[in-house]
């Protein structure tokens, strides 16, 4: 028997070695199924063992690793407080060594956390994340009664006002309404069916009603103006590819700063990761978003996310780590107007056959984040409707692969920008 | 990204939730680590007389797992083209008599309407009504059908092992387009070629070789080609209106690339799986990169249809025996049906057209210069080729145009234009350009085989092969690992 072996190691070397490590994946690839791959069991059966330990190597996840069952969100505010104290300015400007290295790790355990939460939607979870979707659920409907109940007052007062803008001071019962003016609306778009369920959250969930705080309108309101690019200088645009895009493409590389980098999803900026930090023109350098936001000021912060995310249960889920984002850049940031700007939609193509990237879930998570605006310091702004047709889709002559806009369109953005801005008085 | 040359374009979508292993990817875990294993395990465990059967059978749930209900198309086509070879064949030595003639025609006939209609229906449709493969079991069909008559596959072949050969699934998706007689006969064909193995013999050395093709293969396509597939996206993304000059030119040398490491590298693989069941290996790929002319390159490029064309298009029309009126007739035709066989859109009427007109002019005016100066070969080659490639990836003729603006940028600038794309994307793609490029010298991929026995090797293979599956891994099923944006 072992004399065969060595016959068939020697006579086939690579057979051998390939079957040798299989063999070895599949024996980690078991020992790993209950501890650290337990995300990676699909309903239909394991994945085949290779595949599940190449996946553990990606998401830094080894077989005896303590994985949660999927339930990510939760834990990941806790190891941000141990770096928040830092109102020393001092202090803020020397980096920390010992907090760069925990923001490190966390960041590390949020990815695999996001990676959970990635398998998590595609299959069966465990008896665990079932509960924790149903208790959601429920909260949702809660809420969702409660809401209805107020946005029918809401209404009410509208009408009374004659949907005039809101002064300062002018007190009403909770919650208040943001005036048309401070806001952009969330621009629909057809429905064609081709989302898939777990990305969703149901319709009547409710995501901001906060009566007080950060998130809710206090009666202080701003409205949207046009500006000139002069405007942009103390600003910092925050994104994904799409905003790289507008950094190359769009015209404003030196009238701007930018903190972008491709596959930039809202859980990247709560880990922290790294990005390019491009301030007005200026050669780029590697950056964390917290690590600027203490050392540097801005007075306007764009934000622009959320295609990445569309494959990640789901919108609740992108709803709270949004809202995360927000309050940190509150924090670091407490004087700047942030933007909140809406995911842009895709062309017709892709929304009428992908199951992730379509228009019926980038309106849902609009509709998700628009409700953290507040008209004082916080504000949505969607230039959906400078770029999509009649149904809501992203024009066909203004992007290449159906997701970006073409560098010959980046400049429709640019202008949108221009025109829906606010001035907030020193 | 587009078809490959040889791979009309699929549209693999399945349902929403419904799970379904697609084995019809070489690069496809399920395919490596689950059908294959098993495969082969029964395949050697039956007796010889009984191999073909298994064959058929695993080639059935391959084709099933990726092209659904066309898998019936597919029994339909094997049956009736058995049958007629029946009819059509002629015994050695036999003068064939007018029925045989009539059935040949009939046969060859109703083949290639086939092909046509599924051809019009995906362009005019639906372009998932085009089976997988379709375009490339035909060409086996129509060349069984030709060989039945002439003599050439060597036997009277019985229902199995015609069924066996039509549907292999180391060859339904995108050929090679072996001839019946170099998986069945004893006699290769072709004995140009020193190193070829006696058809169906199994032995651990094959497999051995085998697996390392097939390694090499995997790497080519998961490493090189794919990497450089998110490279034309990107080009596509930020619209060609908006690309500097040497963007223009590192997108179409990228694109070459892809082309040829996907293609190349897919041919290796089904090459090595051949030999891992005991066929002879069949050569799809000679070097075209080193090609001396366009005329050399086409006969190193996907070489099996260069020399379908030549053999039951090219020649059956008179070759180059009549004059060179008709010579460039045939040549012209021969490209013609080569480009709509590729796609049904104008742009690769148009490319076949251009490799056509290029053909006639080195055989007919720049030809005795190209053999003098043989540098000007090569620089024809590799300046044209990525210029005909363009031509074949962009289906829209007026984004074709906006293409070739950018690429000779006299009519006009562009609109937008970043100069710094060149530098940022040869940034962060040159790895797989040098690889690319240093891939298409032919002494390191001949050492590599020459020396494929050498630990050194055989450790650079075990990890193209475990890199390969890891990308393959972390990419499967998440799309946005290769398209994030």
């Amino acid at each position: 028997m072992l004399q065969r072996l060595r016959e068939l190691l020697r006579e086939a070397p690579l057979l051998s070695l390939i079957l040798i490590i299989w063999f070895l994946t599949a024996v980690i690839a078991i020992a790993g199924r209950g501890h650290g791959y337990r995300n990676y069991s699909t309903k239909h059966g394991m994945l085949p063992g290779v595949s599940v330990v190449m996946r553990g190597i990606h998401d830094h996840v080894a077989p005896w690793t303590d994985v949660a069952g999927g339930t990510a969100g939760e834990g990941q505010d806790a190891p941000d407080e141990d770096e928040d104290e830092t109102p020393d300015p001092a202090a803020a400007d020397s980096p920390d060594p010992a907090n760069a290295e925990a923001g490190e790790q966390v960041g590390a355990e949020a990815r695999q956390d996001a990676a959970g939460r990635d398998e998590a939607g595609k299959e069966s979870g465990t008896a665990a994340q079932n509960d924790a979707a149903a208790e959601n659920d429920q909260a949702a409907r809660n809420d969702a009664a409660a809401e209805k109940e107020a946005s029918a007052q809401a209404e009410a007062d509208k009408k009374e006002d004659g949907g005039q803008q809101a002064d300062a001071g002018e007190e009403k019962t909770p919650p208040m309404q943001i005036p048309e003016t401070s806001c952009s609306k969330v621009v629909p778009a057809r429905d064609y069916g081709a989302a898939d369920d777990q990305y969703l959250s149901p319709d009547d969930t409710v995501y901001n009603d906060d009566k007080e705080g950060l998130f809710a309108p206090n009666g202080v309101y701003y409205s949207l103006q046009p500006v000139d690019d002069s405007y942009f200088s103390d600003a910092l645009f925050i994104g994904d590819s799409r905003t790289v895009g507008l950094l190359e493409y769009g015209g404003m590389e030196e009238s701007t700063s930018f903190l972008a980098r491709e596959s930039t999803s809202v859980y990247d900026l709560l880990d922290n990761s790294k990005m390019d930090y491009t301030p007005l023109g200026k050669k780029k350098t590697e950056k964390r978003m917290k690590d600027l936001l203490k050392k540097t000021t801005f007075k306007k912060i764009y934000l622009s996310v959320g295609i990445n995310e569309l494959g990640i249960p789901d919108t609740r889920d992108y709803y709270e780590a949004y809202r995360k984002v927000i309050e940190k850049i509150n924090e670091l940031q407490p004087g700047a107007v942030i933007y909140i700007q809406g995911i842009m939609h895709v062309s017709e193509e892709k929304s009428r056959k992908d199951h992730v990237f379509n228009n019926t879930a980038i309106v849902q998570r609009n509709q998700a984040i628009a409700t953290l605006a507040n008209g004082r310091n916080i504000f949505y702004i969607d230039m959906n409707g400078e770029v999509c047709d009649k149904d809501g889709n992203l024009k066909k002559d203004l992007t290449g692969d159906g997701i970006h806009l073409k560098a010959s369109a980046c400049d429709l953005w640019h202008k949108f920008l221009k025109e829906h801005a606010v001035v907030v008085p020193d | 990204m587009k078809g490959l040359p040889g791979a009309p374009v699929h549209d693999f979508a399945v349902g929403k939730t419904r799970y379904c292993p697609m084995l019809v990817n070489f690069s496809g875990l399920e395919f490596i680590f689950r059908f294959l294993p098993v495969f082969l395990i029964l395949y050697y465990l039956v007796p010889e007389t009984l191999q073909d059967l298994v064959l058929f059978v695993g080639s059935l749930v391959f084709y099933a797992s990726g092209a659904r209900w066309f898998v019936l198309l597919l029994l339909g086509l094997v049956f009736v083209n058995w049958f007629f070879g029946e009819l059509v064949w002629v015994m050695p030595g036999k003068q064939a008599r007018p029925i045989e003639r009539r059935m040949l025609a009939v046969i060859v006939v109703f083949d290639a309407a086939v092909l046509v209609l599924f051809k019009v229906l995906a362009l005019k449709v639906r372009a998932s009504l085009l089976p997988l493969g379709l375009s490339f079991y035909i060409f086996k069909m129509i060349s069984y059908q030709a060989d039945m008559f002439s003599g050439r596959t060597g036997c009277r072949p019985s229902l199995m092992q015609a069924a066996a050969y039509f549907t292999m699934f180391p060859q339904i998706a995108q050929g090679p387009i072996m001839r019946f007689s170099q998986g069945w006969i004893e006699r290769p064909l072709n004995v140009r070629r020193r190193t070829e193995y006696a058809p169906r013999t199994l032995s651990l050395q094959k497999v051995e070789d085998g697996i390392t093709f097939f390694a090499m293969g995997l790497g080519m396509k998961v490493l090189i080609a794919d990497r450089l597939g998110i490279l034309w996206n990107e080009i596509l993304k930020i619209g060609f209106e908006s690309i500097s000059t040497p963007m223009a030119w590192l997108g179409a040398v990228g694109y070459s690339l892809q082309l040829y490491f996907d293609f190349w590298g897919y041919s290796l693989m089904a090459g090595g799986l051949g030999l891992m069941l005991g066929f002879r290996y069949v050569q799809n790929f000679i070097h075209p990169y080193a090609a001396g002319s366009i005329t050399d390159f086409y006969r190193r490029w996907h070489a099996t249809l260069g020399s379908w064309f030549r053999d039951y298009v090219y020649i059956p029309l008179g070759g180059s025996r009549g004059g060179s009126g008709e010579t460039i007739r045939n040549l012209m035709v021969v490209w013609l049906l080569t480009g709509f066989w590729h796609g049904g859109t104008l742009n690769f009427v148009l490319w076949g057209l251009v490799l056509g007109l290029l053909i006639v002019w080195e055989k007919y005016v720049a030809g005795g210069l190209l053999d003098r100066i043989p540098v000007l070969g090569h620089l024809h080659v590799i300046i044209l080729i990525p210029l005909t490639w363009v031509i074949f990836a962009i289906t829209d003729l007026r984004e074709l145009g906006v293409y070739f603006s950018r690429l000779f940028p006299l009519f006009g600038a562009g609109v937008a234009v970043n100069r710094g794309d060149f530098a940022k994307y040869l940034g962060i793609y040159w790895p797989f350009f040098a690889a690319g490029i240093l891939l298409c010298v032919p002494v390191f991929y001949n050492l590599l085989v020459w020396k494929r026995r050498h630990p050194v090797v055989i450790g650079l293979l075990l990890v193209v092969f475990w890199a390969s599956i890891y990308f393959a891994s972390i990419s499967a099923g998440n799309p946005f690992m290769y398209f994030s944006f």
